[in-house]
């Protein structure tokens, strides 16, 4: 668990799942452009699980929706399974969205009209697949996720919990080769953040899917294979914990260090 | 199953009651413009099929100053704008003599140009028509079915034609009709070929078929010394009396063929336009709610629209969803709307109300499809419009940003606002593109030029203030409610306020149904001003002519023998109408000595000069003045008995003297003239009016009138005729208060269509207000105030319209119709209006704040 001064990629030499360098993203407040994301560079490789910690207001979120296309960075580029975002229009990025990203929300955003099995499903056939004929996969994906037996039930009808399960699954469904999960624990109970913590992990093993996880919940970022420190925007690249998972002590440990 | 029918399943599915307030929108607005279609085309054919059935498509039938050739009498007339088509005919009779001997007696009628089946004269059963070779002495002659069959001749024999020679005719001189022998002379015979025989159908139908249709010249052969007609076809469009009153002023004498006007007599065109302009109205509050369901709607899902986004949904796909789903509402839609309007039709048809007014039978019940068929692509294409606006806004909005709103409306970025902006594009709809889509499909009856103009621009001001109000209305709305609310701070505090939040988060769209409600009430009020205005000249009509009198009808009989009627208790003074005739209007004789005391009193000039046997004068009704453009000092020319040029003076414009029930347009000049002119005969009496005594019964006076002759054709009193004009105008009118109640219920559904689905989007912000603490009545209050303000605030806004508007209306209606209504504003429904639109808004308001009050707080919270 030793901390390095550097962001390089691993020595596998597969291409990185994910990789950002450079990536700015200003906004303007009150007439001035101010920076919420400054100069990130890191690479996510295939089947990794990393997290990015950071306070409330460090850009965490707006860091994570950068990567996943839903906004565009103001200077930087971002590569996903090696293709360049930069270089995408938006009907491209949304199909990067739907064929290699699975996103996991921190309010879940199920569809409320939808049962479990339809809200699991929707990605499939948003990319044109019969959901009927993948029924077996995603049984044992639900089931992989302890939910497999909720597949008529609503929204309305689940707990926190079991809501955050149903949008994991939502996101695995189309087997994406990267996940990205936005804080989802954080409308959870202490005992469910763990448990959706430790299904993430699970996933990541067993599916080989790529987990960022972007958190302010040492907690879950305690997890990861790898800790990322966002400060003001910026990666604390000499605070990065590697070689996970850590315990939670670590990771505080390395917040006072940084002043966090 | 695809993403698209997935998604509007479910949509459909969970949402039931928006799925099917959005149908009825679409369905309502279409159904009333389809039976306003309906109705419209089956009350010309009906007059079509109540046409002179002895006559083909004639519009006018002229008669020329004598002595001028055909040719120029048919070049002159084919000159003059809105003529399309002259023909010439002429009448004689005739003998027909088969080869085996048999001989039939024939009315001939001589036609120029031919064939005459161009202006549908006829129809043939068998052989051919006429044609222009046919045009010369001893060609080919059309039989009658009964000529033909008593002849045993067919289509391709030969008959002989022989001449009828006249015996006696008349003329009039000194006032005496004179008979005039004829001079004998050897009968024309002629050899023809029968080219065809006739249907039993106008033409073909008279004389019981024993008639016989050939060339002009032939006929003129027969008949050398009688006068020709000259039968007019107008272009469609073109204004019938406008034509007539040139024509009449160029020395024509013009048959009054009113029955072939089929609907197009300027008060019938101002009726049947109202009734257009009215389902434009339809249409576009039909347009407006569904437009504003399907907007708001879509707002309410917009979270949908993000999430897709962000799960990778292209574009394409979310905005095959959104308009695969509007394009299905609106043509599911648009064919209940259909259906509905063929059976508002049905219903129509079985209260015998039509186009031109109440208590008139349909004898068909046709189908136009085309504008059927057009009225509902409309109603299609707006429900898709209605979807258009909120994706092309959403499209410029990042994914995730769509994702994070929360609720309808304006956030911190108000670029975000999805509905900002919607009310330009519904005006562009609403008030460029829906009227120039409805008026391409239907036509307004009118001629070209000032008319039309006058009623598009009617059209278009009510369209620009209905739409100008949409952009204005927003900031006013919240204002406005606000200061309704005020007095009830005492009373519902918690309603009043969480009423007013709403009123000012949602302005756009309450701001839309204001105006909305208000065009109908105001619509309502400006028919009320237009039947109020009328009910006022049929009472001013009956204060000159019809107050303190009584109208008797008698077998013809001398003037000299009804003066004795004076002498009966309650009568005053009796006028006898001393003869009528009918011509180009309708002329009275009326004695010096009693207009002298009605249309002339106190104007000794006037009165001499009527009396004057040597300058011909008349007294014109206000409505026949008005009708014919005639002024004091004018000229009118008429044809004597004999067919001669006579000029009349327009004396006196007034409705004092010569009424009697009838029509309201007549004139009336001294009997002597009547006598010189038309040979009225000494017993030329038939209708006498009673000046009635002030404070006589004029029952009474009728019952011992009775007593006293023992039989009278009819008697009326001026009181029951005015009543019965009255109930006229509210019959006629009875159409328009159909009409407008459905379409009230219309903006009523627009109204709960967009209270419910903006609930609807409230969800999670009412659970919360009940988790803090909030009642279900004060939640239920609120809405129902949303609703209640509404309507305050469209009537107020309709009254503030009202005066205005009734003048316009009125002026118009004036003019069109050749009228001279006051206007007058109905008060009562000045005080109703207010009521109607708070119960209006209050009634559509009910069914949402019922809903929302049910919401169970737990689940509301949850809602996303």
């Amino acid at each position: 668990m030793d901390a390095t001064t550097t962001a390089t990629a691993p020595a596998n030499a597969t291409a990185p799942v994910l990789g950002a360098r450079g990536v700015y993203r200003f906004r303007t407040v009150d007439r001035q452009q101010v920076p919420i994301v400054r100069d990130v560079s890191f690479e996510l490789q295939r089947g990794e699980f990393a997290a990015i910690m950071g306070p409330s207001g460090s850009g965490k979120s707006t860091l994570l929706h950068l990567l996943a296309g839903l906004e565009r960075p103001s200077a930087g580029e971002i590569a996903v399974a090696g293709r360049d975002l930069g270089a995408c229009d938006e009907e491209e990025l949304a199909a990067v969205r739907r064929n290699q990203i699975g996103f996991i929300f921190q309010f879940f955003h199920l569809l409320p009209d939808l049962t479990v099995f339809e809200n699991v499903t929707l990605p499939l056939r948003i990319v044109g697949q019969n959901p009927r004929r993948q029924r077996d996969r995603i049984t044992a994906l639900l089931d992989l996720l302890s939910i497999g037996h909720l597949l008529q039930r609503r929204p309305a009808q689940l707990s926190g919990g079991e809501m955050q399960r149903v949008s994991i699954a939502r996101a695995l469904s189309t087997e994406p080769q990267l996940l990205l999960c936005d804080e989802p624990t954080g409308n959870l109970s202490s005992k469910h953040g763990e448990e959706v913590v430790a299904l993430l992990r699970s996933v990541q093993q067993r599916l080989r899917t790529a987990v960022l996880l972007v958190t302010h919940n040492p907690r879950d970022a305690a997890a990861a294979d790898r800790v990322l420190f966002l400060h003001d925007g910026a990666l604390r690249h000499d605070a990065t914990l590697r070689n996970g998972p850590f315990g939670v002590a670590d990771v505080f440990r390395r917040l006072e260090e940084l002043g966090i | 199953m695809s993403l698209t029918y997935f998604v509007v399943w479910k949509s459909w599915a969970s949402n039931p009651l928006r799925t099917a307030l959005t149908v009825l929108g679409v369905a309502l607005g279409v159904a009333i413009v389809v039976a306003i279609h309906v109705m419209d085309h089956n009350t010309i054919q009906t007059r079509f099929r109540l046409q002179n059935p002895e006559r083909g498509r004639v519009d006018l039938e002229v008669t020329p100053a004598g002595g001028r050739p055909i040719a120029e009498v048919v070049a002159d007339l084919q000159a003059r704008h809105g003529v399309d088509a002259v023909m010439v005919s002429r009448e004689a009779r005739a003998q027909l003599v088969a080869a085996a001997g048999q001989q039939v007696d024939v009315q001939v009628f001589g036609l120029d140009p031919l064939p005459g089946s161009a202006f549908e004269h006829y129809d043939l059963v068998s052989g051919r028509d006429l044609g222009p070779a046919d045009a010369r002495d001893g060609g080919a002659i059309l039989l009658g079915g009964e000529a033909a069959r008593i002849l045993g001749v067919h289509a391709g024999d030969r008959v002989q034609l022989r001449q009828a020679l006249p015996g006696v005719r008349y003329e009039c001189r000194g006032g005496e009709l004179v008979a005039i022998a004829a001079p004998q002379a050897a009968p024309i015979e002629v050899q023809v070929e029968v080219a065809g025989v006739l249907a039993p159908v106008r033409l073909g139908h008279r004389n019981f078929g024993q008639v016989v249709v050939t060339a002009h010249a032939l006929c003129e052969r027969l008949v050398p010394n009688t006068t020709d007609r000259y039968q007019v076809r107008r272009v469609y469009g073109s204004d019938l009396d406008r034509l007539q009153r040139e024509l009449q002023g160029a020395g024509y004498l013009v048959a009054d063929e009113r029955q072939s006007l089929l609907g197009e007599a300027a008060d019938e065109r101002a009726f049947r336009n109202g009734i257009k302009v009215l389902g434009c109205l339809a249409l576009l509050l039909g347009m407006f709610v569904v437009f504003q369901t399907l907007s708001h709607s879509l707002v309410a899902r917009v979270r949908l629209l993000g999430l897709l986004r962000c799960l990778g949904s292209s574009r394409g796909a979310v905005g095959r969803i959104f308009l695969g789903e509007a394009l299905v509402l609106g043509v599911v839609g648009a064919g209940l709307g259909v259906a509905l309007g063929i059976g508002f039709a049905a219903m129509l048809a079985a209260a015998h109300i039509s186009s031109l007014g109440g208590d008139k039978e349909w004898l068909v019940f046709e189908l136009p499809f085309g504008p059927m068929l057009g009225t509902a692509m409309l109603g299609v294409l707006f429900t898709v419009a209605g979807a258009l606006f909120p994706l092309w806004r959403a499209r410029s909005l990042p994914a995730l940003w769509i994702l994070r709103q929360r609720g309808l409306g304006k956030g911190q970025d108000e670029d975000g606002d999805l509905l900002r902006g919607v009310n330009v594009w519904l005006f562009v709809l609403l008030v460029v593109v829906l009227p120039i889509a409805y008026l391409a499909m239907t036509p307004l009856v009118a001629e070209e030029g000032r008319e039309t103009l006058y009623v598009l621009l009617e059209l278009a001001g009510m369209l620009l203030a209905i739409g100008g109000l949409l952009l204005v209305a927003p900031a006013a709305v919240a204002w406005g409610g606000r200061l309704l609310l005020l007095p009830l701070q005492a009373v519902l505090a918690l309603p009043g306020w969480l009423c007013q939040k709403n009123l000012h988060r949602q302005q756009g769209r309450i701001a839309a149904s204001v105006v909305g409600l208000a065009a109908v009430l105001l619509a309502f009020l400006g028919l009320e001003s237009i039947t109020a205005s009328l009910r006022g000249d049929v009472l001013v009509f009956a204060e000159f002519a019809l107050q303190g009198r009584s109208f008797a009808e008698v077998p013809a009989r001398t003037p000299e023998s009804v003066a004795g009627w004076q002498d009966l208790p309650g009568i005053a003074a009796v006028e006898p109408i001393e003869g009528e005739v009918n011509g180009p209007f309708l002329l009275r004789g009326l004695a010096t000595v009693h207009v002298a005391r009605g249309a002339l009193e106190g104007d000794q000039q006037k009165v001499q000069r009527y009396a004057d046997t040597t300058v011909r004068t008349l007294i014109s009704s206000r409505r026949l003045a008005l009708k014919m453009g005639w002024h004091e000092g004018a000229t009118v020319a008429l044809r004597d008995r004999n067919q001669v040029p006579v000029a009349y003076e327009v004396l006196s414009i007034s409705d004092a003297s010569g009424y009697y029930p009838s029509e309201q347009a007549w004139a009336i000049a001294a009997p002597h003239w009547l006598r010189q002119d038309f040979c009225i005969g000494a017993q030329c009496v038939q209708n006498v009016v009673l000046r009635l005594q002030p404070g006589a019964d004029a029952p009474i006076v009728g019952a011992r009138l009775r007593e006293r002759e023992g039989k009278l054709s009819r008697y009326k009193t001026g009181d029951e005729i005015r009543e019965y004009h009255v109930r006229d105008v509210d019959r006629d009118f009875y159409l328009f208060e159909l009409l407008l109640a459905a379409i009230l219920v219309l903006a009523g559904s627009g109204l709960l269509n967009g209270m419910t689905i903006a609930a609807l989007g409230r969800t999670r912000e009412l659970g919360t207000l009940r988790a803090l603490g909030v009642g279900q009545r004060a939640v239920r209050q609120s809405l129902l105030l949303e609703g209640a303000v509404v309507g305050l605030l469209a009537a107020l806004l309709a009254l503030l319209l009202a005066v205005p508007m009734a003048h316009v209306l009125v002026s118009g209606l004036n003019q069109v119709a050749a009228l001279d209504a006051p206007t007058v504003l109905p008060r009562p429904w000045l005080v109703a209006v207010p009521l109607l639109g708070v119960a209006v808004g209050w009634l559509a308001a009910w069914l949402p704040a019922a809903r929302a009050a049910a919401l169970d707080p737990a689940t509301a919270v949850r809602y996303e």
